[in-house]
């Protein structure tokens, strides 16, 4: 009676059960091996996480320059150049439109072209490089006219809040650029292209916030 | 059950008088009693509200957003399978190999 009325193991059911793959090619002639692919990587959701913590670093900048700002009679202090508006209009048009092309070379690796991947990646990195390129003359401009991190509060969050974000555009085209060359071997597939998507996420990230950074600085 | 009853009893007075009396709550210096005209102050009070908040909204951004690619996933999965057992419904039940000797 014990043995009779314990319960039966029930199947697993639900998506870890049902989403399998099989890989074939492991050798000695046995059963092909199952796997599990999750819907979400740990790399994608290692990316997602990472993006989170880098989102609360340029909240907490964000809430200084707030409070600086607050802090101050006149914003910009009027002995200090007024930052350029024309150029770095552009500039958010350029890294708008890169996001753009990032979203081809994604629609390109899952469509398996690896020609359209390879240039889709290279109008990024240039647009990306093109957008440093401006950051950095009108950086120089700047500081030729007394603008500099020493030059009060003002130079001070100006420069470590557009400089943390510039070193972020900086660390996107270097992963871009190691993207690419992984594309360039032809690794990437329709049924295998993590790498293009994650560096695609984190690259979003830095156009977006760039576009908030820009409306605050710049524009508020 | 009752006691879990007595024991939910400090939380909800807890909840309820910070509904009911809304001025107590806000009593810490960051939250309430700084905000009177002074800007800057205004401007620690929001901030520290929310960067308390931002962690909060990026884990549940986080959490739904993984739940929703799990449950689309579980979604097709089971579209793919009614499809699968759909078509296995039109197979031929007997194709009379049996019967051969």
């Amino acid at each position: 009676m014990g043995a009779q009325s314990l319960p039966r193991p029930r199947p697993v059911e639900g998506p870890r059960r049902r989403r399998l793959t099989l890989i074939h090619g492991s050798g000695g002639g046995g059963p092909p091996a199952t796997v599990w692919q999750p819907p979400v990587s740990n790399a994608q959701l290692g990316v997602v996480i990472f993006i989170a913590f880098e989102t609360m670093i340029f909240a907490g900048l964000v809430s200084a320059y707030w409070v600086l700002r607050s802090g101050s009679l006149a914003w910009p202090p009027p002995d200090l150049p007024r930052l350029p508006l024309a150029v770095t209009w552009v500039n958010t048009v350029m890294l708008t439109f890169s996001a753009f092309t990032m979203s081809r070379a994604v629609a390109a690796a899952r469509a398996d072209s690896t020609a359209g991947l390879r240039s889709a990646l290279v109008a990024t990195a240039v647009l990306g490089t093109g957008f440093l390129a401006v950051q950095g003359t009108e950086w120089v401009r700047l500081i030729h006219q007394g603008l500099t991190l020493s030059s009060g509060s003002y130079g001070s969050i100006f420069y470590t809040l557009i400089g943390l974000h510039a070193a972020h555009v900086v660390g996107a085209v270097v992963w871009l650029l190691a993207v690419l060359a992984i594309a360039r071997r032809g690794r990437y597939s329709t049924a295998d292209h993590a790498g293009v998507t994650i560096c695609a996420t984190y690259w979003y990230f830095v156009c977006a916030l760039w576009v908030v950074l820009f409306g605050i600085v710049y524009l508020s | 059950m009752e006691r879990m009853r007595m024991q939910m009893r400090w939380p909800a007075t807890v909840l309820a008088s910070a509904l009911l009396v809304p001025a107590a709550v806000l009593a810490c210096p960051t939250c309430n009693d700084a905000i009177s005209g002074d800007p800057v102050a205004a401007a620690f009070s929001v901030t520290t509200l929310a960067l308390i908040a931002m962690p909060f909204l990026l884990i549940g951004t986080i959490g739904s957003w993984v739940t929703y690619v799990y449950w689309r996933a579980g979604r097709r999965e089971s579209a793919a399978n009614a499809a699968s057992s759909t078509d296995a419904a039109w197979q031929p039940l007997w194709t009379g190999e049996e019967s051969q000797p």
